[in-house]
């Protein structure tokens, strides 16, 4: 059975915070990520048991900067980019 | 003397001596862009006014003979994914059409501390995802040695610029072959640094364990010239490596006898066009003729490592990607009532297809249920590639193979199969799941006279040997006068 199908993508989607367009767009992803996650399955005939998981390149650990005051980001330029701001803050739409 | 073919090296010659100033450079450069770059589309922002401005202010410096720096009046170009402060930096989506950042990347600072001139930002494709630039949200980008092909991706406008001569250097980043698969198929010099030894700090995040800044040239010691520059850390990257000599040209032209050189059999085997393999075959036969010894070696588990990186790479798009919420920066939905309806709708309309694609991929990996399945089993493969390569390394000083499975293909050829695009990483992915440092020079054209790519990898922190490597290869072998013939052409 296939890994992938519309109601994965509709939840998927949810969680990631981006709105399908209609039932076309859904089914469009659905068929695309489902070739790739089928792909992807190509790692299961590899013997992984005895492997470590390897989540970085380099073996840099507790990486310290000197416990120096420098001058931060102004209120005007933290919020210059942004559409919608108030008092000196951002604004959003209501929360519930 | 023609300004546009002139390298960075040649450049800095002339400043020097006087017989040219930063402006006659810029002006030149900028009219060419205008002629030309309707066609190429290699640019997202061209830098005119601040940029003559910055070339006048050097020309007074020049007079003054205060020529500091080492890339004095040497126009560059910048990808659009490199924060430059007060400039815009798109990522060439919708989602930062308008976004000018507050401050300049590590690389941007590192730059401008040695006087050049920025000509503008670099098309690519969205978010740095994708391998022909066809991703851009707002424009198409050709390649100069046939404006019917792609050059490459995702920074094809930076390795566009330099074929074409509008730029003697341009910064790509790279996080499955961004800048070694463009530079290939566009027929130029394409560094990805070990990861760590250029800082990140600006770069819009894509997939962060993989992401590297590199330079794009005409020629080898342009490349490591332009890369001693950016190299170093930054506090506000606690994954660049402090202490690292960063001295690249010293000893660049070092005789070869005695170097070890591996040849992968599966970068030459199945699903890789014949007049790739031959290229890469005669490039080996360069090496040995130069006193390096090519043995076959065999990588069994290359077949698998699409798979892992597109399951890591988009994994960490995912979570990288979540800070486009249209509140502090960039494209907001307009007419919202909820801020969830905020988000679903700003993303919905900010990102593009394939973008968010990705993200759906890497949300799902990263999904419960599915996390052990898939993120920590390609995170397992990646130990295993890793393993496989260092084994590699014990024995051989470097490895070589094709940066990509063909020339330059069709634009639109690939668009309606995301699928297919991908296994085209193939051949670059390995570097950037190890984190090794590897570069791609030409090694010949193809019958239809498109650019083919030799790849040169080295072990972590090996760069000096790789361009040492390709430094003496470029001697018996390089596309410069093609090169040249081909940006009288975009003219």
């Amino acid at each position: 059975m296939s890994e992938i199908n519309l109601d994965t993508v509709k939840h998927i989607a949810d969680l990631a915070r981006i709105e399908l367009q209609d039932e076309q767009a859904a089914e469009a992803f659905t068929k695309e990520l489902d070739k790739v996650v089928d792909y992807a399955h190509l790692l299961d005939e590899v013997d992984l048991s005895s492997t470590e998981p390897m989540f970085h390149a380099l073996d840099l650990t507790n990486v310290l900067r000197e416990d120096e005051v420098v001058e931060p980001l102004s209120q005007e330029e933290a919020l210059s980019n942004a559409k919608s701001t108030q008092d000196g803050q951002f604004k959003v739409p209501k929360m519930l | 003397m023609k300004i546009h073919e002139l390298t960075v090296e040649e450049l800095y010659e002339k400043i020097q001596t006087k017989e040219i100033k930063p402006t006659e450079i810029a002006e030149a450069l900028f009219d060419r862009i205008e002629a030309s770059d309707e066609t190429i589309g290699s640019f997202l922002y061209v830098n005119k006014e601040e940029g003559l401005k910055r070339a006048e202010a050097l020309d007074r410096l020049q007079a003054a003979d205060r020529m500091d720096g080492e890339l004095f009046g040497i126009p560059a170009g910048i990808k659009d994914n490199i924060c430059t402060r007060d400039i815009l930096t798109t990522c060439a989506s919708r989602m930062l059409e308008d976004f000018k950042p507050v401050y300049d990347a590590t690389v941007v600072d590192k730059l401008n501390d040695e006087n050049p001139v920025l000509m503008g930002k670099q098309n690519m494709d969205e978010f740095a995802m994708g391998g022909s630039t066809e991703n851009s949200y707002y424009k198409l980008a050709r390649n100069p040695w046939d404006i019917n092909a792609v050059p490459g991706g995702s920074s094809g406008g930076s390795a566009a610029a330099v074929a074409a001569g509008f730029v003697p250097f341009s910064l790509g980043s790279d996080t499955g072959g961004s800048v070694r698969q463009p530079a290939a198929f566009c027929g130029v010099v394409g560094m990805k640094p070990t990861y760590g030894r250029v800082s990140r700090y600006g770069l819009v995040a894509f997939a962060s364990s993989l992401d590297q800044i590199g330079p794009i040239t005409r020629n080898v010691r342009d490349n490591a010239k332009v890369l001693e520059v950016i190299s170093g850390s930054h506090n506000k990257d606690a994954t660049s490596m402090p202490g690292l000599e960063n001295k690249f040209l010293e000893g660049i032209d070092k005789d070869l006898t005695g170097m070890k050189i591996a040849l992968p059999k599966e970068f030459i085997g199945e699903g890789i066009g014949e007049d790739v393999s031959e290229s890469i075959r005669n490039a080996a036969k360069t090496f040995e003729s130069l006193g390096a010894t090519v043995e076959e070696v065999s990588l069994p588990h290359t077949k698998y490592v699409v798979s892992a990186y597109y399951l890591i790479a988009s994994s960490e798009a995912s979570a990288n990607l979540a800070r486009f919420d249209g509140i502090r920066y960039g494209y907001r939905a307009e007419g919202t009532e909820t801020l969830e309806e905020h988000y679903k709708k700003t993303r919905a309309e900010g990102f593009g297809e394939e973008v968010k694609r990705r993200i759906l991929l890497g949300t799902f990996v990263l999904s419960a249920g599915h996390y052990d399945q898939h993120y920590i089993r390609a995170q397992k493969l990646r130990g295993i590639i890793e393993k496989e390569m260092e084994s590699v390394f014990k024995d051989y000083d470097l490895v070589i193979g094709p940066t990509a499975p063909s020339p330059a293909y069709d634009i639109g050829e690939k668009t309606d199969d995301s699928l297919k695009m991908y296994k085209d990483d193939i051949l670059t992915a390995p570097a950037n799941l190890t984190g090794m440092p590897a570069l791609s020079i030409p090694s010949g054209l193809s019958g239809k006279g498109r650019p083919i790519g030799l790849q040169i990898i080295g072990d972590h922190f090996d760069e000096k040997k790789i361009y040492n490597a390709a430094f003496k290869f470029e001697e018996q072998f390089n596309i410069h006068e093609e090169l040249k013939q081909l940006q009288l052409e975009v003219q």
